[in-house]
């Protein structure tokens, strides 16, 4: 009963915050921009989140969080239009929704593809949305529990995740985590405050910024890439005629979009989880569980359903670990954690108690921006579409233009916009060499936070690296982190069997 | 022999033995009271481990792998390293040339990267750098440099 009556005044304490004209205003512009960075190929929530982030810098904390969570799921709902009126994904989560999307626009029934997609994201956030509501605030109370043990711990079962989880090369996954530890070591010793590999360089006595690492390595690299062959992507003429999905098309999605809404539920809140992993999930579990799976990748709208039910559930929930544990899930909340850490908020158990307006606000805004994205962007459609034909050469060079003035404006500085061309150059390079950024983000936003607990640990212990093995929540992490480790090394030796020519 | 692996696993086991001599010089301290290097020390251990094996295994490839001839076979490499150095020259002359002519000719250099033609890159240059001002510096309040010409 308490959780119960926690939650619904938390809620209306967080609807008192967020319907406030100025936050309504931010929660709009964070949609509007996550909707248009979506629809654009090429940039992605990260990138706009990093981009975005020092314009916040004038903003109320609440107004900034409520905005950049905003552009996240905007971001997951705008990904669609790309994809199925271009069969480019506008980014990395939407890759999946080509399949069906696309084939379904060729058809002629790209209304019905629209429609699904956005009344599947409204539906599948809000599940999600719901869920986050009821674990956080208890989950909270149990994080209050947890010691630096627990602490390096679950950060581990974070990094294990992300590498298990990674696309390309194991090795290589783990190496760009390792280079990510190690850029998070430059600066001042967060426990003794001796200065660590700054070579008498003051700026980076504080160490490296995460937005203009961010930017560097998703924006501009990302620009970079794209510049090579300025892609102008296929445009076809779209008539959308109705946007409403017929009778038999609702038959057909409703099963997919709760199937896809569930696996976003919990692929989001693990560890190194979040959007663009539980897309492929959905769709694979869609292939497999379906009558006549051939229909798939042909126009089956049960395509379209699951993975984006399966993405928007997942923008919500991951931010449960973010909240509760103070553990960012997935690159993008990585950036978003240290959107909080600028404006002076740490995210993690104790946020709930020093933050309740925060909590609960930014909880409220995404039911808010939910319905701000179905009731505007339905009818923006034939704008969206407008958008689709900006030509890159105008586009991209804008891009570069924000990122620099992003970068800059994080401290009036010139230093981090070399900080961000340098990694936009690195990010470039890794893509060429199949390197991908996403580990390297994350330990490096998670690094200072495992130095820390690990180094209190063993303090705690008089140098005993029992200490993470007596406790059972520690344990269990561990446990978890040693399995998934083990079945890594096991998926790359059955693919190096399977695939004599590719070693790695 | 797989090029592209021998030279970025060569490159960062260079980079994770470079690491491994920094923090053995700031301390790893004992187990009970870890110093500064201790972490960026197992991390560059660990980094050396990855990207050696990486490097063998370059090595040891015996199928003819992607050259790295192959990487920007066919791209246009050119225009992302002009972008870069227009970027890199628009930072050194920000803040002596101020906001609104070093992002002019920034704008105007990466239009002309684009091929966009001069008549069109000079007027959307001018409203970019002009549009871009008015709203980071007048409606968002985010200082840009003046410069010696005062804008």
């Amino acid at each position: 009963m308490d959780i119960i009556f926690n939650n619904i005044t938390g809620l209306i304490n967080g609807f008192s915050v967020v319907l406030q004209p100025t936050q309504l205003v931010f929660i709009f512009v964070g949609c509007f921009l996550g909707t248009l960075v979506g629809v654009l190929p090429g940039i992605g929530p990260v990138g706009a989140i990093s981009i975005l982030m020092p314009i916040t810098f004038q903003m109320s904390p609440t107004g900034a969080i409520v905005m950049l969570a905003g552009v996240y799921y905007g971001v997951m709902y705008g990904g669609s239009t790309a994809s199925i009126l271009v069969n480019v994904p506008g980014e990395a989560a939407s890759v999946v929704t080509c399949l069906d999307g696309y084939q379904m626009a060729r058809q002629g029934r790209a209304g019905p593809a629209l429609g699904i997609a956005a009344i599947g994201s409204f539906l599948a956030g809000t599940t999600g949305l719901i869920g986050l509501q009821l674990i956080a605030a208890p989950l909270a109370n149990v994080a209050l529990e947890f010691g630096p043990p627990e602490y390096f711990a679950i950060i581990l079962v974070g990094f294990t995740f992300i590498i298990y989880l990674t696309r390309g090369s194991l090795l290589k996954a783990g190496m760009m985590a390792c280079i990510g530890l190690i850029l998070s070591q430059i600066g001042l010793d967060p426990i003794t405050s001796e200065q660590r590999m700054t070579f008498g360089i003051l700026n980076l006595f504080e160490g490296i910024g995460v937005a203009p690492l961010a930017m560097g390595l998703f924006g501009v690299a990302e620009v970079f890439t794209n510049l090579e062959t300025l892609h102008k992507g296929e445009h076809i003429k779209v008539k959308i005629r109705t946007l409403i999905p017929s009778r038999w098309d609702w038959m057909r999605a409703r099963w997919a979009m709760l199937r896809g809404s569930l696996v976003g539920f919990f692929l989001g809140i693990l560890p190194g989880g979040g959007p663009v992993i539980s897309t492929f999930i959905a769709y694979g579990l869609e292939k497999r569980i379906a009558r006549n799976p051939e229909r798939l990748g042909k126009g089956a709208i049960e395509g379209v359903a699951a993975p984006e039910a399966a993405n928007n559930a997942a923008a919500s929930t991951s931010f449960i670990p973010l909240m509760t544990l103070g553990i960012p899930p997935n690159v993008v909340l990585a950036v978003l954690f240290g959107a909080f850490l600028i404006h002076g908020v740490t995210p993690g158990p104790l946020m709930l108690k020093e933050n309740p307006d925060m909590f609960w606000g930014i909880i409220c805004s995404m039911y808010v921006g939910n319905v701000m994205l179905l009731v505007l962007n339905l009818p923006l459609i034939p704008m969206w579409v407008q958008v689709l034909k900006i030509p890159g050469r105008i586009l991209y060079p804008l891009i570069l233009l924000f990122c620099v003035i992003g970068a800059y404006g994080i401290n009036n500085s010139v230093f981090d916009v070399y900080v961000m061309i340098f990694f936009g150059a690195a990010g470039y390079l890794f893509r060429k060499f199949g390197y991908e950024g996403a580990p390297l983000i994350l330990a490096f936003v998670l690094g200072p936070l495992f130095e820390v607990n690990l180094r209190r640990s063993l303090l705690m212990s008089g140098g005993s690296f029992a200490i993470f093995f007596t406790r059972p929540i520690a344990l269990g992490a561990i446990i978890i982190a040693a399995a998934l480790l083990l079945l890594s090394v096991y998926q790359m030796h059955r693919k190096r069997y399977a695939n004599k020519t590719r070693l790695f | 022999m797989d090029r592209k692996e021998i030279i970025s696993g060569g490159f960062w086991l260079c980079a994770a033995i470079a690491v491994i001599f920094v923090s053995l010089r700031l301390g790893l301290g004992p187990y009970n009271n870890p110093g500064p290097g201790f972490l960026a020390f197992w991390s560059g251990l660990l980094l050396t481990g990855l990207s050696g094996a990486l490097l063998w295994s370059g090595l040891r490839r015996k199928t003819k792998a992607a050259d790295l001839v192959d990487l920007w076979q066919g791209r246009k490499w050119s225009i992302p390293l002009m972008a870069a150095s227009a970027l890199i020259l628009y930072s050194l002359v920000l803040v002596k040339l101020g906001y609104l002519t070093a992002t002019f000719c920034l704008m105007v250099a990466l239009f002309s990267v684009g091929k966009i033609k001069l008549p069109l890159a000079v007027p959307g240059a001018l409203l970019a750098a002009l549009f871009t001002f008015a709203l980071f510096d007048w409606f968002l309040k985010m200082p840009l440099p003046r410069g010696i010409f005062g804008f």
